[in-house]
């Protein structure tokens, strides 16, 4: 009961359900005259109602329909992955060598070799999905290992908090970080109360609650960004 | 114990096909949801001259070769001197049919087959799809996921190809194929998601995702659906312990049954995929399986003397062996074998010219052959023909399998349909628009 209890006490809503939405306005009707107080309309000759009744309204413009969501190719999750991480891929040492496992999966993972294949398979697929985990997994384990040592300025994921920094000890330093690591991730740029905040503190809380130390809760937070579809999906 | 032709058959003689409902349309489900598939894909074009559609160098000699438009060329092979016909269970082979006559008696073959096409990616996936590429683009989802979408999502991997294309375009996102280029590769895929993290951790970041996954722009976008579909069906997979079954690196007993080759690159070799779709049907991991039982088989020079029967050779042999483990098997207490449940299909996306050519290969034709064995299967049937002359496709009877000039030039849908209505899907839901060849059904 009590699990139960914290589990609907820390589940979040989701951002855009509380973005604010304009309400929608009246639907324009071409027979409705415009009020006394409009300004006029310029309205070349010949244009008119030949009724010589009301003006017809210019048409609005079409409504824009989001484009439909695209994965990301191989060579591009790659590069965003070194990106983010400033400079860390997944890889593997072999003996002296490292090895891109991406490079090494390619074909598992549906890249074209202009042989048998010509395009390549951007289904966010299982098999994609396993080896984006591991991906992420590999490096934001050396993320959370290197990034404390670099220079601030050099910094690329503990950017404004520090790794031992808890929603309970330090919370702007955490939403500030948070923020930073939502726009460089995800390339959102969050204001301080935005509500797309609201599922990342959430996670905190649940970290916190769950008895995750403040390391393991930052490197959670650094594959679930990865993994996100925000990441890989645009 | 009824089987399903049984069922199926008191179905539309006593009762009629509408009035097979309640427990007897259950039952005939139910056994029809037994069956596994296996796809045998032969990459690259093989030579049915050395096969599956052999002509006898006696009769098409060198001297006629202008009235028949027909060399077997036996004489040229560099590594099989006196080839000739091989006959075994009924049908007739050529010289590189290798182990698999010893299932003939389990095999149907089909000849004289139009692919319509004489480019590689439009014959694979015509064959594949059992649907006319729109271009080089499928148009339609693999058989295999048709199939693996209709049996269900029980098993961990309803579908897996290994080598082999696979195309999802209208069935539910479980029955996609779970596709790798080889062996270790899916090995790799099936082990838990390394580095690891504290069970905490785990369940936090699985928390976050499936939180956002039902979000109204996730929702709405069917990307990211599939993405969440994917995410929890990898998330299974891995948690199944299922790596252990396919990595052959030390399992010795299966290496040896297959005659996979030692070390790391015998583990993308035919026996290797072999074993790997032998461990997916047996240990219920998957109900269809595709597989590249051979490859490099497009030998348009001289290389055709030298490689084109040993390569198909040895695919044949890796699905003899396949066949040989499955009919060994005993199906889940049944007393039955697992090849009493399993079909195994062998294909390619076309076959090769019948005359040879000035550089010593055989180029594009688009004549086919193609062989079916396994559960529910007339052994020993060949259906159709190629022609005498120039081995051009043939109409059939589908009922007896004769050549007949009323009937229908046998096209990859046909053998399709055939795998449907055996596994007990009828009324061409994948809208094949063929009937099944009757012909070689039990």
């Amino acid at each position: 009961m009590k699990q139960l209890t914290l589990v609907l006490a820390l589940s979040f809503a989701c951002s855009e359900a509380k973005l604010p939405i304009t309400p929608p306005g009246p639907t324009p009707s071409p027979t409705v005259s415009p009020s006394p107080s409009a300004s006029p309309v310029d309205v070349p000759v010949g244009v008119g109602d030949p009724h010589g009744g009301v003006l017809i309204p210019p048409e609005p413009p079409p409504e824009v329909e989001p484009r439909a969501r695209r994965r990301m190719d191989l060579d591009q999750l790659d590069h965003a992955i070194r990106q983010v991480t400033g400079g860390i891929g997944w890889t593997e040492m072999r003996g002296q060598t490292e090895v891109n496992l991406f490079v090494e999966l390619a074909a598992t993972l549906g890249k074209p070799d202009f042989l048998a294949r010509t395009e390549e398979d951007l289904v966010p697929s299982a098999m994609f999905q396993k080896f984006l985990d591991d991906a992420a997994r590999s490096s934001c384990q050396a993320l959370m290992r290197d990034d404390p040592d670099r220079p601030t300025a050099a910094r690329t994921f503990f950017i404004e908090a520090a790794p031992e920094d808890t929603l309970t000890n330090d919370r702007e330093a955490v939403e500030k970080n948070l923020r930073a690591l939502l726009l460089r991730f995800h390339g959102r740029r969050l204001a301080a109360d935005d509500a797309g905040l609201e599922p990342w503190t959430w996670f905190f809380s649940r970290a916190e609650h769950t008895g995750i130390s403040p390391a393991g809760t930052w490197r959670a937070v650094c594959v679930s960004l990865m993994t996100h579809p925000d990441f890989y999906l645009y | 114990m009824l089987t399903r032709r049984q069922l199926l058959k008191i179905g539309g003689t006593t009762l009629g096909g509408v009035a097979l409902g309640g427990s007897w349309a259950r039952l005939a489900h139910a056994a029809a949801s037994d069956m596994r598939f296996v796809f045998a894909y032969f990459s690259g074009g093989w030579d049915i001259l050395l096969g599956l559609d052999p002509r006898d160098p006696v009769e098409f000699s060198s001297e006629d070769i202008s009235a028949t438009l027909i060399q077997p060329g036996y004489e040229l092979l560099q590594n099989r001197p006196n080839a000739g016909l091989i006959r075994a269970g009924g049908l007739t082979f050529g010289p590189f049919i290798g182990e698999l006559t010893r299932h003939a008696d389990k095999m149907a073959v089909i000849r004289g087959m139009s692919m319509e096409t004489l480019t590689h990616e439009a014959g694979r996936r015509r064959f594949i799809t059992g649907k006319p590429p729109s271009g080089l683009l499928a148009r339609g989802s693999s058989i295999a996921t048709f199939l693996a979408s209709k049996l269900g999502e029980d098993h961990p991997i309803p579908n897996l190809a290994i080598r082999v294309e696979s195309y999802n375009v209208d069935q539910p996102s479980y029955a996609t194929a779970l596709a790798a280029s080889g062996v270790p590769d899916l090995v790799r895929a099936l082990r838990p998601a390394e580095p690891k993290l504290t069970p905490a951790e785990d369940g936090a970041i699985d928390a976050l995702l499936a939180e956002s996954a039902r979000c109204n722009s996730a929702l709405r976008s069917p990307a990211w659906r599939v993405a969440e579909a994917s995410r929890l069906k990898a998330r299974e997979m891995t948690t199944k312990n299922l790596a252990g079954l396919f990595d052959l690196t030390n399992n010795d007993a299966l290496r040896t049954r297959y005659g996979v080759p030692a070390g790391a690159a015998g583990l993308g070799s035919p026996e290797a995929q072999a074993a790997m779709a032998a461990q997916a049907i047996m240990g219920n991991v998957s109900r269809a399986v595709s597989i590249e039982a051979t490859s490099g088989l497009d030998t348009h020079f001289r290389e055709w003397t030298t490689d084109q029967g040993p390569r198909q050779e040895r695919g044949f042999n890796a699905i003899a062996r396949l066949a040989d483990h499955l009919a060994a098997s005993e199906y889940q207490g049944t007393g039955q074998s697992w090849l009493d449940h399993t079909i195994i299909v062998g294909f390619s996306e076309f076959s090769r010219t019948p005359l040879i050519n000035a550089r010593e290969g055989r180029d594009h034709s688009l004549t086919n052959a193609s062989f079916i064995l396994g559960a529910g299967i007339r052994g020993g049937v060949t259906v159709g023909a190629s022609s005498d002359v120039g081995m051009q496709p043939q109409p059939v009877d589908l009922a007896t399998g004769r050549v007949d000039m009323g009937g229908q030039v046998p096209r990859p849908e046909h053998v399709l349909q055939t795998m449907l209505e055996l596994a007990g899907i009828s009324g061409d839901p994948d809208d094949l628009r063929v009937p099944p060849i009757r012909a070689m059904m039990r």
